[in-house]
């Protein structure tokens, strides 16, 4: 139990320092919009993949009221993603690509590291490569999204918000 | 025809309405708006969701994803963000005081009405802790809420009015 509150201690600290250090107060919207899209598609494929007991979640916030890492679907993963969006490169595939990998890498160690040292994640039939595939995907999707979205400013941007 | 079959029917008929519903409502070039405001509703659906299920207030005995989550997933993913689509691109910003008024009581009762029907008839909420009128006070709060970061979202800081 101490390793998980240390984890999810040290994960959340982290990731809101990032997150006040790294969010341009202008592109606060798009930060926003970012953390909801990827908090969508980590909230369904959270429940497919735990209800198709995929991964178990022996240590949970919500105990009772889910079976799902609400933790890391809440708030790591949201983050994470607003801070992949906020700083894409506008330079050419090669790079964005690679910037996708890095992220996708990431993420993949951090789990990794949450389903090794803690009971917050137990793969069952889960492994660290459907891990990196499925995040890889779910920035692209996320990405697309946003640049759909932003392709034309809202009236407040216009007006300094 | 089981009473479990006839529940997941009506659990399933409610996302074949929200999608007419959002199909009907949302004009294309007010898209994004829905958009905004969908994903948003989510968010606070989530917490309190699994806030009052935690705390044993409320049940929901038959429900999707039974393995994964105890809350209702169709509620707080869908029905809900898909009234607070609606609530927000229809909101009569400009009409007067007591219009407004009504308009803001309506959604929550509607809503209200459906649950405690569904409470009373089926096996798909059942109130453990809670009555009708804790669902309509948070439910108009929230709405309300909601429609706060959406005209400060769509329309920034001098958008934003209490009602």
């Amino acid at each position: 139990m101490v390793i998980e509150l240390i984890w999810i201690s040290i994960s959340t600290l982290l990731i809101a320092f990032l997150l006040w250090r790294f969010t341009p107060v202008e592109h606060i919207r798009k930060a926003m919009l970012s953390f909801l899209a990827m908090l969508t598609v980590t909230w369904s494929l959270g429940a497919v993949v735990t209800e198709l007991h995929l991964m178990v979640h022996p240590v949970r916030l919500f105990p009772e009221a889910t079976r799902m890492n609400f933790f890391a679907g809440f708030i790591i993963y949201p983050s994470i993603n607003a801070l992949y969006i906020l700083h894409y490169p506008n330079k050419s595939r090669m790079t964005q690509f690679l910037y996708t990998s890095m992220y996708a890498l990431v993420i993949t160690l951090w789990v990794h590291g949450m389903e090794r040292f803690t009971d917050l994640e137990k793969y069952v039939q889960w492994s660290t490569i459907h891990q990196f595939v499925i995040t890889f995907f779910a920035l692209g999707l996320s990405r697309s999204f946003l640049q759909w979205f932003f392709k034309k400013p809202f009236p407040s941007v216009r007006n300094g918000g | 025809m089981s009473y479990f079959t006839k529940y997941i029917l009506i659990e399933a008929s409610v996302w074949v309405i929200s999608f007419i519903l959002l199909l009907l409502f949302v004009p294309k070039e007010r898209i994004r708006e829905a958009w905004v405001s969908f994903l948003f509703m989510q968010a606070p659906a989530w917490i309190f969701g699994l806030t009052v299920v935690e705390l044993g207030l409320l049940q929901y005995p038959i429900r999707f994803f039974d393995t994964a989550v105890s809350s209702s997933f169709t509620f707080e993913f869908l029905a809900f963000p898909t009234m607070s689509v609606l609530y927000n691109l229809h909101y009569p910003t400009n009409r007067k005081l007591w219009v407004r008024f009504c308009y803001i009581v309506a959604y929550p009762s509607v809503m209200t009405g459906f649950e405690v029907l569904l409470e009373g008839n089926t096996n798909l909420i059942k109130y453990t802790g809670w009555d009708w009128y804790w669902s309509l006070l948070t439910i108009s709060a929230v709405l309300q809420f909601s429609y706060w970061f959406f005209t400060w979202f769509t329309g920034g800081k001098s958008k934003v009015r209490f009602m």
